[in-house]
């Protein structure tokens, strides 16, 4: 206290008279000059960059948010594909401007192709105006959920196999077979088998599948061809595949290269189609609502692709191991072959220098099917304007759109048959590219896939019992017991 | 005088060994702490064919300093920046000033209900966020407040308990005879709290202001709620879009952009050092 005021006032100048600091252990001037230099910092980057090619292009009938040029999609490219495409003809076009929110879950890279087609679709409807909104995929279903559950979904939006039910018993999306009926020259039959099976309730449709594909094999020819193996033949069975495994594994520690990049886990949506139905056997019944995994059959199943090609595939610890860094053995390399959908073709493509060739999923001694899985887009209960949501649903899921947005950019195994001949043409250096497609139109099927709503619990429910079989803790028999008493309960509740 | 001689030189010896572990100890530790630090910087440094190489590679064959920019670049992270900056300054803010505010009433002001008051705010700390998302996102909705700044600014406003509660403690500490003197001296409760408490609490509110600091900065699940449109996203929701659930994810990117994001946390340390570990001690927690 310096004796020139109360003590109230002194005490309120909180320092005492030579002391350089103010308490905050910083001199005043080192605290504004430090502010000013990360205030200067934060304004400069903001200045900084914006996005690398272009802004947002302006149409007549709005504007779209983001960059509608890139090195990866250039505009005048696009705006030839889109001159060259046919769109289906529009059905109740509004006569006044209307918006639209529409979610999607893009990579940054591709959301420029995003902003390219709703650039032409504003073009097309000038009286639809588009607001498109782009989360984080690991982070979609959370959001909605969300906004599901205080009714105020985006008017059409982007859905998984594995939580589209749940937003249709939720009463979420709108059935659209009055729409398909009335569209001209819908044909429903374009889609590739299962593509519209997981968004399917009661005998209504409730979704558009965008994107549709098979899991089967894919084969590193480096491998091969190093053990002088002959690749995969189109016809090959389970057993053949074993007797490739055997040969192809090789090394120990972290030399070790696996005959097979994937141990069959249980707990995954895709076990039925994939690992039981070959043998005859099933995990959950038809209609998902009966857990059937405990059986003879289903016992011969899991034997084999534990006891026999177990010891050719990562263990546990080892599974962990490697993708702790988000990727699989063989991506990394040290797999001889490996479950495979389209999506990979990219990131091997991109991120490797893997030579590699995809093979059909191999037979079982009963059956030859396989798991598919994909994602549609859908019309909200909360959309306002549902014969202007139709229109921009209906010309994404066209041949025309699908071509656009799915084929021509490699992204992807379009839901429509007449979709693919543009994806083959941008994958035409990758053997056995066209095994997906031959594999949608016959044996790969959406039955057994676990896609309903209790879906995730009984994943969830299967894990840490499957986690103690793969480490050798629990026999297979016994494995499948607790599995079905665990998620038993669970599938009854799809009902 | 030999005996006391060997003494010594066995005190110092022991001493210097004492040290010396300590010392590699410390370095060890230190190692662990920064080794998924400098990870994140080599990954950054990758190309796209290298990040997923097996074995890993700690040291790039070649420095690709441009992922920063291409990342920089490849979402409009500028914008993103400044709204983080505008959304942490005001929930900083708020934050510290509501606080304040709360915990003077608690600490200082005489009300029959003040200690059910106090165990009720309490008790809200139990409540993990994740509950209350959906009715807060109802409130939030119905006053039409959605794909704003507010739903995320506003509940750092209405006091955070665990501030409160450190600053109630800390308030509780000052003689409340000053206080009496000030309101002597005709002072009422907002010249007693800002010029006679305010100047005596800096090291508590140094610590509100560095811990809200860091949560609003790094806060994603309520941006990734309420934010629809993209220009008004923040650091961490466009840092997440990188990664990607269906296509090929970007490092490299990732790890670029994620520097780049840890910058102004690194920078506000070494400026509120001092202040960053006085909070620690006070609140015993670390890295929270």
């Amino acid at each position: 206290m310096d004796g020139s005021g109360t003590p109230a006032q002194d005490a309120g100048k909180g320092r005492r008279r030579g002391q350089s600091g103010n308490g905050w252990g910083m001199s005043r001037r080192r605290f504004l000059s430090s502010s000013a230099v990360l205030g200067t910092a934060v304004a400069g980057l903001s200045a900084c960059g914006g996005t690398s090619v272009g802004a947002g292009g302006t149409t007549s009938s709005g504007a779209v948010q983001g960059p509608v040029n890139s090195k990866l999609y250039p505009l005048s490219k696009a705006e030839a594909l889109n001159r060259s495409l046919h769109w289906p003809r529009a059905i109740n076009e509004p006569s006044d401007k209307v918006a639209l929110t529409v979610a999607h879950t893009w990579t940054p890279d591709f959301w420029v192709r995003q902003q390219q087609f709703d650039k032409f679709f504003m073009e097309r409807h000038p009286n639809i105006v588009l607001n498109a909104q782009n989360t984080p995929g690991t982070d979609y279903q959370t959001k909605y959920s969300v906004q599901g559950a205080a009714g105020s979904l985006p008017d059409v939006m982007y859905a998984q196999y594995a939580f589209a039910q749940n937003f249709i018993t939720a009463g979420k999306f709108v059935a659209l077979d009055s729409y398909m009926a009335a569209q001209p020259n819908f044909d429903r039959s374009d889609f590739t088998g299962p593509a519209l099976s997981f968004y399917t309730s009661g005998g209504h449709t409730y979704g558009l599948a965008y994107d549709c594909e098979p899991l089967i094999v894919v084969y590193s020819k480096d491998v091969f061809d190093k053990a002088h193996e002959p690749y995969p033949a189109a016809d090959w069975t389970l057993d053949d595949m074993l007797a490739k495994a055997k040969r192809l594994n090789s090394g120990t520690g972290g030399n070790r290269v696996y005959g097979f990049g994937s141990f069959a886990q249980l707990n995954f949506p895709y076990a039925g189609p994939m690992y039981l139905q070959p043998f005859g056997a099933r995990f959950l019944d038809s209609s998902q609502t009966r857990c059937v995994g405990d059986s003879a059959a289903g016992t011969t199943a899991m034997d084999w692709w534990v006891r026999d090609l177990g010891p050719y595939a990562p263990s546990l610890a080892e599974n962990q191991a490697i993708t702790t860094s988000g990727v699989s053995a063989f991506v990394e390399g040290k797999a001889a072959m490996d479950i495979a959908g389209t999506w990979l073709t990219a990131v091997l493509q991109a991120q490797t220098n893997i030579r590699f060739g995809y093979a059909n999923w191999p037979s079982g001694p009963a059956a030859h099917t396989t798991a598919a899985d994909g994602s549609c887009y859908a019309v909200t209960t909360d959309c306002k304007h549902r014969d202007a949501a139709w229109i921009y649903l209906n010309e994404y899921t066209s041949t025309a759109g699908l071509t656009f947005m799915f084929s021509t950019t490699g992204a992807g195994s379009p839901a429509r048959a007449s979709a693919w001949p543009a994806y083959l043409d941008q994958v035409k250096g990758v053997e056995g590219a066209d095994l997906f497609l031959k594999a949608l139109g016959s044996y790969a099927t959406a039955d057994g896939v676990s896609y309903l709503p209790q879906g995730p619990a009984i994943s969830d429910a299967v894990t840490p019992i499957w986690q103690k079989v793969w480490q050798g803790g629990l026999s297979v028999p016994a494995g499948l017991r607790q599995a079905q008493a665990a998620v038993q309960p669970l599938a009854a509740k799809n009902a | 005088m030999a005996a006391q001689a060997d003494a010594m030189v066995a005190t110092r010896r022991a001493r210097r060994a004492g040290r010396v572990t300590a010392y590699l100890l410390l370095i060890v530790g230190a190692l662990a702490f920064v080794l998924p630090f400098l990870w994140m910087v080599s990954t950054a440094l990758k190309g796209d064919k290298e990040v997923v190489q097996y074995p890993p590679d700690f040291l790039p064959t070649s420095f690709h300093w441009g992922n920063f920019v291409a990342a920089w670049q490849a979402l409009p992270f500028n914008t993103f920046l400044m709204n983080s900056a505008i959304i942490t300054v005001a929930s900083v803010i708020g934050s510290v000033i509501f606080s304040t505010m709360s915990a003077y009433a608690f600490a200082r002001l005489r009300a029959r209900w003040r200690p059910a008051m106090f165990g009720l705010m309490l008790a809200t700390m139990m409540i993990p966020g994740e509950v209350i998302v959906v009715p807060d996102f109802i409130l939030f909705n119905k006053l039409r407040l959605v794909n704003t700044f507010w739903p995320i600014i506003l509940p750092m406003w209405f006091g955070n308990a665990f501030f409160i509660f450190l600053l109630r403690q800390f308030i509780s500490t000052i003689p409340p005879e000053l206080d009496e003197a000030a309101r002597i001296d005709g002072a009422g409760h907002l010249r007693i709290l800002f010029r006679i408490l305010v100047p005596q609490m800096k090291p508590a509110i140094a610590t509100v202001t560095v811990f809200s600091f860091i949560f609003s900065w790094n806060n994603f699940l309520y941006p990734l709620i309420y934010l629809r449109d993209q220009s008004k996203y923040t650091m961490p929701l466009g840092l997440q879009l990188f990664v990607s659930s269906q296509y090929i994810t970007k490092y490299n990117q990732m790890m670029a952009i994620s520097l780049l994001m840890l910058l102004p946390v690194v920078i506000l340390f070494l400026i509120a050092q001092r202040a960053f570990i006085r909070g620690v001690t006070l609140t015993g927690l670390g890295g929270r």
